[in-house]
């Protein structure tokens, strides 16, 4: 059969070594998709203005069926990072906002504990890592979603102190961009996910992106997985505070971040309108502090909420991102006008065993232009987890239980005898698991947790004569269980809640809730009641029907997250008998659930202690 | 200087054990009821809610550098740990109310002397929810929070306050202060707690022991100089004593040949001065007893209040009517060993001659130093004139001179500090770099590599620590132990060793020196530890002093930690740069290249625990030196006025023969100052010499047997004129009285 002149063109046009080969890069990423353990992961490669490249792997949940598109939402991490400095530009270039003024001009208020030295940080060392401000990551593993979870986060710095002199050198803070963001949002007057979606999402199109948690059930947002043995977990939480909704909260699909990274590499235009000058991308991509070089990584520098290395000889503006259950990779080529992003739906893999993000990307640039592969992203150094030692059976009993978490900390870690002969160990927070990985052993206290993730040291705290009391993990010591609780578990007749008393107090069900009493005190009492309490001042709401009494003094108002249940609480002192109370609120669908205990004996801490903290590790609330 | 410890652990009735444990780990009812239920536990306190802070704790701009617990304070009696109020309202003083308010925070004295926090003051208290101010209302003393080394510093919040102001979810932890009936069962009793619990403590345990142990080495370097002055002022008394008495004697000479003549009998003569100069002594010695308690008092106060506690009870009336009993038995023998002069006295002679002529014997004949000047010339002779006197008092000089080079060298010492560090244990390095394990790393292979091509590096150290315990011997429980592990070249870095070398194969270790007493270990001794769930053996190469860990702990190399964990890794690196560059410099340097991969602190900052150290000892230090200048001050004094009175009718015949009063005034000066001068000669070396060794001494008990004594060079050598002045100052006004001196009456018979 004859081909017309025009599709010989075309077929010319599209095998041609020159155009980088789409056909290759969907070939090599189908090959590297089946190699590796991500269960869903999403690709956009742009070049010269146009995608050329954009495809979904896989499933959203590995226990389910819904496929991973091209306009699946998914978290971007830290990539959220850029965003928010791309939208504080765009403020700057009206002239609301110069990068260069203290960030106390905008939110005279902010301060840490040096004043004198955190009224010289700006608007740009936030962006650049360059603050000074000390990464504390505080409150990042729970749930907030208040719309002022950024200003209480950055109101609470007012009580640190400056790791370094603004200005001085680099440390990534996630914190530093929350103030960044609300510099933003101050000036804009509304929230950030509005801040973001006005000034970036909707102008760019980026109609499938949002930084509005409540959105993400709405748009089927995937949670992303955990490493297990051989398959990942799906994850049953995810990191969901507002407080870092600016450095790390950004959902979006690739389709989306294609027209995000074509806009940057066209120099801030694209399908022909201007979003944003090409200075203030220049500026974006503007080395601001050097980093030290890596392995395959020269020149290494952070910029404004982006990162430029040398990679195989060419200047690549990258960022990574990850939520510990997901993880996402952008990498641009601003010379070639080359860019490619990766979101996953896991965590980060063993590197040595699977291609990183980093390693895919790097090389799908590489099949863009028609070059050799790259080994970047492959570790150069010696896999150090690799050892001969092999724990004797007959001890194997010494090390198997339960280990938990001190404090309010839902964390723990379950060692047993795994099918294949040897030890495994499950990480569970929140009643779901986590990670769960065989136990590999370097020695009679040292293992390896080997998952398909990277492997993670356990360390076993074995005394002399073989016992194990304890393990560390993750920089946590988490202790043995002795024995069990024997306290029963009891439901409330409609079934909302479930919980656990401690010994020595009874339970008794009423309309709407539950008192507890003891059994040999009189005095006080815990109450637990439903109520309607709307959207604003719950916890005043709260007290005018709980106390009904004036109150004397109050405390701070503290937001905690306790068994992935988001609570407010206030402790106070009524007036006249000066009782100390603590209420303890937190939202469900409908209503709201109302704790509060109270005491004459001013002892409010070790009663929390010994009532109150049991309950709230073991209580189940049916929203 | 013991007594305080004492007070702190009897009358205030101080916790023998105290334990801090995890409510949601730990049934703390149960452990409460099984220290109840021994039957060595004389009571233990109901569990108090306690909440520790971050060390960034600020009070008027600057953070205090020390984390505080925060103690919820009971209403309820406590049967021991009382906690003494020493400032605070009136309410709270009389008792009616014996709790901080809401809002209000009670702190220990020596954290308020230390870092000069005042009741009223506010302090800012930094929690994961944000920053808190509580009102200091109190100021008390604690028995177990008076160091500035015991961290975290206790203080007192109101009852139940702690959930108004930290946030609840960090506040699971108790403590329970446990009282034993004899101090020695609190180390067995904690053991048993241990074995009993059947878990590792998600908490702390801290005992009497260690408390004694941090009190030991302050309390004993001030006991030592304070008895090292009495000594001295009794020497000074003596001496005083015997120049007068025998000065007196020479006057009187002629006098007693008349009364033995007419038939005193030598006892009674004595009987004559023993009364005249006894009574006089006698009279003084109350009042000296009353300086001396307050001196002593003052040092006391001010040495105590250092440590945060309100100074003496009250001393000891036995301490007051003992030493007088004591110093007048002591000065009543020495004179009257030195009255008996008088009785010996011939009358015929006596009464022809009058008092034998003081000449000079040996080698100093008159004409041989004839070029000297006259006032020099005469200088010299009354020091020979009266050698005895003239030793006596460069002695007592001597003891002036001591004092000053160790006060001046001690400060010098601890101010230089990490010049020193390796003598101290420590890495002796300009800065000291940890690298960090945050998002961007640098691996310690890198780094290393890094700096041996840093063109402002001149030397690298890596080291790291390592966990470990000792295996029991003899019944006792193991003994947890910390090293270090040094990659490179550890003397380089001025670590040294007492005994033997520094270890370098695999198997190879080297023992700081107590647990080398405790052992006893030896060079080349087969040790044992066990570390990462194994137990394996060394061979001891070398023993070591440091200043850590009150002289506990080992070192090894890379090697040997590797034996353990193959794959071990260094996280600190000690950086000498090279001369002429600034260690602040050089640490904003290093971070901004390296930025969050690592932590640098100045050689400075790490050692300033150590450096603050000296701040409790200056104050007592400063009474002494001033003691013993007044001490001196007097000696001179009455020295000069004993020496005009020997000499005057040689001052008469002189004056007689042209000297000016301008040259017998300044012989008298140049005799002091001789003395002076001599006496530092002999001093001066002694002292550099002996005070190291004595530090050594004292400070054995906590592992250091060579104190790193730094000489203040230029400090040492101006005690010199200092001294010189002082001695010209001491004896220029008394001198004066030579120009009275008339010679008509003195050439007269």
């Amino acid at each position: 059969m004859r081909m017309s002149a025009l599709s010989s063109i075309l077929i010319f046009v599209a095998f041609s070594p020159s155009f980088g080969g789409t056909a290759e890069l969907e070939a090599w990423f189908e090959e590297q998709f089946q190699a590796n353990a991500i269960p869903g992961l999403a690709v956009v490669v742009v070049k010269d203005d146009r995608v050329v490249f954009l495809r979904g792997f896989g499933k959203a949940r590995a226990s389910g069926n819904t496929p991973i598109t091209a306009d699946t939402v998914m978290p971007l991490g830290s990539i959220s990072k850029s965003f928010t400095a791309l939208a504080l530009l765009r403020l700057a270039e009206t002239g609301q906002l110069d990068l260069d003024r203290p960030v106390t001009a905008y939110l005279p208020w902010f301060t840490t504990a040096r004043k004198a030295k955190s009224d010289l940080i700006t608007t740009r060392l936030l962006l650049s890592n360059t603050s000074g401000l000390p990464s504390l990551d505080l409150g990042i593993l729970g749930i907030d979603l208040d719309d002022d979870a950024d200003e209480r986060l950055v109101r609470n710095l007012s009580g640190y102190m400056l790791n370094r002199e603004p200005g001085l050198s680099f440390e990534y803070c996630n914190e530093g961009f929350t103030v960044a963001g609300l510099v933003g949002t101050t000036l804009y007057g509304k929230p950030y996910a509005a801040f973001m979606e006005e000034t970036v999402f909707e102008p760019l199109g980026m109609t499938r992106t949002t930084a509005d948690f409540r959105r993400f059930r709405e748009l089927d947002s995937p949670d992303g997985h955990y490493p297990g043995i051989e398959a990942a977990i799906p994850a049953e939480h995810t990191l969901l505070t507002n407080a870092y909704a600016a450095a790390g909260m950004i959902r979006a699909g690739a389709r989306d971040m294609g027209r995000y990274m074509r806009m940057l590499l066209a120099g801030g235009v694209l399908d022909g309108k201007r979003f944003v000058s090409e200075e203030s991308v220049g500026q974006l991509w503007r080395h601001h502090i050097a980093l030290p070089e890596r392995e395959h990584q020269k020149d290494n520098a952070y910029c404004l909420g982006w990162q430029s290395n040398l990679v195989d000889q060419r200047r690549l503006i990258t960022h990574g991102g990850n939520t510990s259950t997901a993880s996402a990779f952008l990498a641009m080529e601003p010379d070639r006008k080359t860019g490619v992003a990766l979101l996953s739906v896991i965590d980060s893999l063993d590197p040595r065993r699977f291609a990183s993000l980093e390693r895919l990307a790097n090389n799908a640039l590489h099949i863009l232009h028609d070059e050799p592969l790259s080994d970047f992203g492959l570790p150069t150094q010696p896999d150090i987890t690799i050892n001969d030692y092999t724990l004797p059976k007959a001890e194997f009993a010494a090390y198997t239980g339960n280990y938990l978490s001190a404090g309010l900390s839902t964390h723990m870690l379950t060692v047993s005898r795994s099918e294949d002969g040897g030890l495994e160990a499950k990480a569970v927070h929140r009643g779901a698991l986590e990670r769960h990985g065989l136990l590999d052993f370097a020695n009679p206290s040292r293992s390896w947790l080997r998952t398909i993730g990277p492997p993670r040291p356990v360390i076993f705290n074995r005394t002399l004569d073989g016992r194990v009391y304890a393990l560390t993990y993750q920089g946590d010591t988490l202790y043995k269980q002795a024995t069990e609780t024997a306290d029963k578990t009891q439901t409330s007749p409609d079934a909302r809640l479930r919980l656990r008393l401690p010994p020595g107090w009874e339970l008794n069900w009423t309309d709407g809730g539950f008192d507890v009493t003891h059994r040999t005190r009189n005095d006080l009492i815990l109450k637990a009641r439903f109520l309607s309490l709307g959207e604003d001042d719950t916890l005043e709401k709260a007290i005018e029907v709980m106390i009904r009494q004036p109150v004397a003094f109050r405390g701070e108002v503290h937001t905690q997250t306790i068994d992935g249940r988001t609570w407010r609480q206030q402790s106070l002192v009524t007036a006249g008998n000066s009782k100390q109370a603590a209420l303890w609120v937190t939202r469900c669908t409908d209503d709201d659930l109302v704790l509060l205990l109270s005491t004459t004996r001013q002892d409010l801490t070790i009663l929390h202690q010994e009532t109150l903290f049991p309950i709230l590790k073991q209580l189940s609330v049916s929203d | 200087m013991e007594s305080p410890v004492n007070i702190l652990l009897d009358d205030l009735r101080a916790s023998h054990i105290r334990l801090e444990l995890d409510t949601q780990i730990h049934d703390k009812n149960a452990v409460y009821a099984w220290f109840r239920d021994r039957p060595e536990v004389v009571s233990v306190t109901d569990p108090m809610a306690v909440w520790q802070s971050g060390s960034d704790v600020i009070h008027n701009g600057e953070s205090i550098k020390k984390s505080l617990l925060l103690i919820e304070r009971s209403f309820l009696d406590r049967d021991h740990d009382h906690v003494r109020i020493l400032d605070a309202d009136p309410e709270v003083l009389s008792g009616d109310r014996p709790v901080p308010l809401p809002g209000e925070i009670w702190i220990t004295n020596q954290l308020a002397l230390s870092r000069e926090i005042e009741r009223g003051d506010t302090l800012q208290i930094p929690t994961s929810a944000g920053k808190r101010e509580l009102q200091v209302s109190g100021i008390v003393v604690d028995p177990f929070n008076n160091l500035e080394n015991v961290t975290p510093a206790s203080c007192w919040v109101a009852p139940g306050f702690l959930t108004f102001m930290a946030p609840p979810a960090d506040l699971t932890e108790v403590y329970l202060g446990i009282r034993v009936a004899e101090e020695h069962q609190a180390e067995p009793l904690a053991e048993a707690f241990r074995t009993w619990l059947g878990s590792e403590l998600a908490g702390s345990m801290l005992t009497v022991k260690i408390l004694r142990l941090a009190y030991g080495l302050f309390t004993r370097i001030v006991a030592v100089a304070l008895l090292v002055v009495a000594i001295l002022a009794l020497i000074i008394a003596f001496f005083i004593i015997s120049a007068t008495v025998t000065s007196a004697v020479f006057s009187d000479y002629k006098v007693i040949g008349i009364l033995k003549a007419q038939g005193f009998t030598p006892s009674q003569v004595n009987g004559i001065y023993l009364r005249q100069y006894l009574l006089t002594a006698l009279l003084f010695i109350p009042p000296g007893i009353l300086c001396g308690h307050l001196i002593a008092g003052a040092l006391h106060r001010g040495a105590m209040e250092e440590i945060g506690l309100l100074g003496s009870e009250g001393i000891n009336p036995w301490f007051l009517v003992l030493p007088a009993l004591l110093v007048g038995g002591a000065i009543l023998l020495c004179a009257w060993w030195t009255c008996r002069r008088a009785g010996r006295v011939r009358p015929m002679e006596a009464i022809r001659f009058g008092a034998p002529s003081l000449h000079v014997k040996g080698i100093f004949k008159p004409g041989t130093l004839q070029w000297m000047p006259l006032s020099v010339f005469l200088g010299f002779r009354n020091i020979l004139l009266n050698v005895k006197r003239s030793v006596f008092a460069m002695i007592g000089f001597g003891f002036t001179v001591f004092v000053l080079v160790f006060s001046v060298n001690i400060t010098h010492s601890f101010s230089n500090i990490h010049q020193h560090a390796g003598d101290w244990g420590m890495v002796a390095a300009d800065l000291s770099v940890r690298l960090s394990s945050k998002r961007f790393r640098v691996r310690p292979e890198q780094f290393q590599e890094a700096m041996q091509v840093d063109p402002a590096v001149s030397k690298t150290l890596a080291h790291g620590s390592f966990s470990a315990v000792l295996p029991p011997k003899r019944g006792e429980s193991p003994q947890e132990l910390f090293g270090n592990v040094f990659v490179g070249d550890m003397s380089s870095f001025g670590m040294t060793n007492l005994e033997g070398s520094h270890p370098v194969s695999g198997d190879e270790i080297a023992l700081a020196l107590n647990t080398a007493r405790d052992g006893p270990y030896r060079p080349g001794d087969t040790f044992q530890l066990y570390a990462e769930g194994q137990l394996l053996e060394f061979r001891v190469t070398g023993i070591y002093q440091t200043g850590q860990n009150f002289g506990q702990g080992f070192r090894f190399g890379e090697a040997a930690a590797k034996r353990f964990n193959p794959n071990w890794k260094p996280r600190y690196y000690g950086l000498n740069l090279k001369p002429g560059l600034d260690p602040q410099e050089g640490k904003d340097r290093l971070q901004k290249i390296w930025g969050e991969a690592v932590r640098v602190t100045t050689s400075r900052e790490e050692l300033r625990e150590l450096v603050d150290i000296l701040s409790g000892m200056k104050f007592a230090l400063s009474m002494l030196c001033l003691v013993l200048l007044a001490v001196s001050g007097v000696s001179i004094f009455n020295d000069t006025i004993l020496s005009i009175k020997e000499h005057r009718k040689v001052f008469g015949i002189l004056k007689a023969l042209g000297a000016t009063s301008g040259m017998l005034r300044m012989s008298i000066v140049w005799k002091t100052l001789s003395t002076i001068l001599f006496s530092m000669l002999a001093a001066l070396p002694t002292s550099l010499w002996l005070i190291p060794l004595g530090l050594g001494k004292l400070a054995e008990g906590i592992g250091m047997v060579h104190f790193p004594f730094s000489i203040n060079v230029t400090g040492t050598l101006l005690i010199i004129p200092g001294l010189l002045l002082f001695g010209l100052a001491c004896a220029w006004l008394p001198a004066g009285r030579a120009l009275a001196v008339d010679p008509r009456e003195l050439i007269v018979e």
